[in-house]
């Protein structure tokens, strides 16, 4: 049996010097969270997400960010440096933690903009973002609530009070893959637990705040974002391999160009019809609540990205399932007397013809679409307002 | 929960080690010990406490009646029973399955169709190891090795202890009788320097080599129809150094773990692959379990003390069968044991002629033997295990996979540490300050990858 005892008490024994090594560990941890994210993000989103929102918006408020080379989310899943296609990226929050110019909040708002990421822009310069192409169509201002997902109606109707919107347009963005969760429930918190809407209530939004600030601040570790990039810096595939890859589906389309894909964005629900129809009950719930605020549903339904481009792949994908369940939410709409503006077609034949141009509705190295397709989704609203 | 995970370094293992020393008596020592393992182990499952822990009382019980039986017949009562318990639970969590598919396949081969229930059992981790750590308890107090202890919270720490609890070393009682009996007088200070170090050790094995390596291979061993001969070897041999560094790696932090607790564990690995025959290699290569299979199998077989030398091949085999069966429920660790099984029969055959080879011979011949075993042991199935063996021995050239380099340079590392360098056991702990810079700086690195959140569980976690 080892008895090799040793009784040092030298600073240079390794029973003092590795739990020091590993207290200094942790302490940087700790004290590196209190230093801003943004110089190890490549996009705003992780830079100004808050985690744990308050009871208003769900980015940090009152922030500006800016990056020159940006890149695409998907690229960076798969670690793909090769894959990357930089842009500029600005992203600026309002007082209440919502992506909308710093500006004073508009009085002549017409309408409000709610969904998820897609609605949020990201990606985006800030003047191509769905709100900004249709302040620009309609005239007046669409404010950007977009968020991690869309807002709940209470959220909603809180959001129209503050920037004194009585009469105007909800814009609700569905983006396809939404279909094959399952849709919230039909209160006006989306069935927050009860316990959460008792702190709220009882502690108020000041203090949501207070309390919300400082966990959003220390729960994300920039030591460990930097041991990632670290690590993928290795996996360059020569000195270790990739293992990141296996994450993303690489494809060519017809133009030449690379395409990246999630392995879900692939994905259809099980029983569209199904799935259609609760969330075009949902939605007939929602519309009704916000008529009788005086405002009014236009659900615009974004197709996957992988939707519009498998076809136009150099070996192209079926897409009969995401059509069929597309053409499902269609006929559930319709059914449940909710007003909505698909994109598909719209997008297919756009993305058809301006293939070889280069002229993309989404971007190559993320799932989100770009500048081209807000516009054009901007337009496709704008041209069904009266229906 | 892993060793090499951010909330067992920095949460569990501060909070076991401070609330144990400031615990006075020996029984509050072995109640916090006992209910930290058992936290330890629910993090996997909490539902296979209550295993363990039925386990654990079947155990002590069957101690105690011992102690208390004179007649014979009653004592042998006493330890029968209560290991055809332990041996039915490993039996049904690991190998029901096992035993379903093979009835099934055999009537398939003999055109009988036999419907058999596949049952979706979850295998209990770690159940492999505290089992064999009971049943040793049993057989040695029947043996009256030791004296079963009567106290329940000593037992229960030494059973489920969560150092050597999910992945070795098999610790047999009268290894840390001592340690546990004087845990109340353990002084905190004595084998903290050599604790801290084994454990450094191990976990930079562990994750800078095993892991590294397991990084680049393992997409290649899922394509192995196309490797390279070049590329084949480069995987077995990756996987021969992965294996060794992953396991003795785990074993030295359990080891360092058991010091910075008052308690000394047993070797594991004492360098095997400087072993010069292969059943030098089995003296070197987990010892707690070679030994146990020595001791409680093939010595009760008859070992080496039989009538005719027929009988010593057959307990050599039997055990060895059984050996390779307790790693995993596949036919493929079977053929593993049996093939090291039928290369210990031919050393004890003509074991005088391999003896006068030169000694860098015997070392080369013994290390050629041990990684062609290695391809049974990692290969999913016999076909793959072909494949692999097919790729290796006829020439075939194709692109080599991603990482080369890495995989090299890790290569080298490891075969200079393994073949050449002094184990863990071996090496003075008194580190002089720039060795000591480099251990820093190596456990730095280790705590980095750990923190990039990507962790491959121990190899041996899947028995």
């Amino acid at each position: 049996m080892n008895d090799k005892s040793n009784n040092s008490a030298s600073i240079w024994g390794t029973g003092r010097l590795l739990p020091r090594l590993m207290l200094l560990y942790f302490i940087l941890d700790i004290a590196l969270r209190f230093v801003p994210l943004d110089p190890l993000t490549f996009r705003a989103w992780e830079a100004m997400l808050r985690r744990y929102p308050n009871a208003v918006g769900p980015f940090t408020p009152s922030k500006h960010y800016h990056r020159d080379n940006s890149y695409g989310g998907v690229a960076n899943i798969g670690n793909l440096p090769a894959e990357r296609r930089y842009r500029t990226v600005d992203f600026t929050t309002d007082a209440f933690g919502f992506h909308n110019p710093p500006s004073p909040i508009q009085t002549d708002s017409i309408g409000i903009v709610v969904g998820d990421s897609f609605a949020v822009g990201s990606e985006l310069p800030e003047h191509e973002t769905l709100s900004a192409q249709l302040s620009r169509r309609f005239g007046g201002y669409f404010y950007n609530a977009g968020a991690p997902q869309p807002l709940h109606l209470s959220s909603l109707r809180a959001a129209a009070q503050r920037i004194g919107l009585h009469r105007g347009l909800v814009i609700y963005e569905f983006l396809e893959a939404r279909a094959w969760q399952d849709p919230p429930a039909t209160t006006p918190e989306g069935a927050q637990g009860a316990g959460q809407r008792f702190i709220f209530r009882t502690l108020g939004q000041e203090w949501i705040d207070r309390f919300s600030t400082p966990i959003n601040q220390l729960h994300s570790s920039p030591l460990q974002a930097i041991s990632a990039k670290l690590e993928k810096k290795l996996q360059d595939n020569t000195l270790l391999p990739n293992s990141f890859a296996g994450f993303v589906i690489q494809e060519k389309l017809r133009n030449g160009d690379s395409i990246l894909f999630l392995p879900a964005e692939f994905k259809t629900p099980d029983d569209p019809r199904s799935a259609a129809a609760r969330w075009g009950a949902y939605l007939a719930w929602y519309s009704n609540e916000l008529r009788e605020s005086g405002l009014g549903l236009l659900v615009l339904v974004v197709p996957n990205r992988s939707t519009i481009y498998s076809p136009l792949l150099a070996q192209p994908r079926d897409v009969s399932a995401s059509l069929s369940a597309l053409g499902s939410l269609a006929q559930a709409f319709q059914n449940a007397g909710v007003r909505a503006v698909s994109l598909q077609n719209r997008y297919a034949q756009e993305a058809a013809t301006h293939l070889n141009e280069k002229k993309y509705l989404y971007l190559l190295d993320d799932t989100h679409w770009n500048g081209n397709g807000t516009a054009i989704a901007a337009e496709e609203i704008f041209n069904h307002r009266n229906e | 929960m892993l060793f090499n995970s951010l909330i067992f370094l920095f949460l569990f293992l501060p909070v076991a080690y401070f609330v144990f020393w400031r615990m006075r008596t020996k029984n509050q020592r072995f109640i916090w010990l006992t209910f930290a393992s058992y936290v330890f182990y629910g993090t996997w499952n909490y539902r296979f406490c209550a295993l363990m822990a039925f386990s654990t009382v079947v155990s002590y019980f069957a101690g105690l009646g011992m102690l208390g039986a004179a007649n014979p017949r009653r004592r042998k009562l006493f330890l029968v029973v209560p290991v055809a318990i332990d041996l039915l639970l490993l039996g049904f969590f690991k190998y029901f399955n096992f035993a379903v598919a093979t009835f099934t396949g055999v009537g398939t081969l003999l055109h009988v169709s036999i419907h058999a229930p596949a049952l979706n059992i979850i295998l209990p981790v770690g159940i492999s190891f505290y089992t064999f750590h009971t049943i040793s308890y049993m057989v040695d107090a029947y043996r009256r090795v030791i004296t079963p202890t009567r106290n329940f919270w000593e037992f229960s720490c030494y059973v489920s202890l969560f150092s050597q609890l999910v992945a070795g070393p098999i610790v047999r009682f009268r290894q840390v009788e001592t340690d546990l009996e004087n845990l109340d007088h353990a002084d905190r200070t004595r084998w903290l320097n050599i604790g801290w170090s084994f454990f450094a050790i191990g976990m930079m094995k562990k994750v800078l080599l095993a892991d590294t390596i397991a990084a680049v291979i393992n997409p290649a061993w899922k394509d192995v129809a196309h490797l390279s001969t070049l590329g084949a070897w480069l995987c077995v041999l990756g996987y021969t150094y992965q294996i060794y560094f992953d396991f003795s790696g785990y074993s030295d932090m359990a080891v360092g773990l058991g010091y910075l607790f008052g308690i000394r564990l047993p070797q594991n690995f004492n360098s095997p692959y400087k072993a010069l025959n292969i059943a030098d290699f089995w003296r070197r290569w987990h010892i707690s379990l070679s030994t146990c299979l020595r001791d409680y199998l093939y010595i009760p077989l008859g070992g080496s003390r039989v009538s005719a030398p027929w009988l010593v091949y057959r307990n050599l085999l039997i055990t060895m069968l059984l050996g390779g069966l307790w790693h995993g429920a596949n036919w493929t660790f079977v053929f593993w044991g049996a093939y090291h099984g039928v290369l210990l029969c031919l050393y004890k055959m003509f074991g005088r002629l391999w003896d006068r080879l030169p000694t860098a011979l015997q070392r080369v011949g013994t290390f050629f033997l041990i990684v062609i075993g290695w391809v049974f042991f990692r290969a999913d199935n016999f076909s793959a295990a072909a494949v692999m063996l097919a790729r290796m021995f006829t020439l075939s050239v194709g692109p080599l996979f991603p990482g080369l380099v890495g995989l090299l340079i890790v290569l080298a590392i490891a075969a200079v540490l393994a073949h050449v360098a002094p184990n863990t056991f071996e090496i003075n702990h008194e580190w002089k300050p720039w060795t000591i810079a480099g251990l820093a700086v190596g456990y730095s690195l280790a705590l980095l990858a750990i923190a990039s959140g990507q962790q491959l569980p121990f190899l041996y976690f899947q028995f």
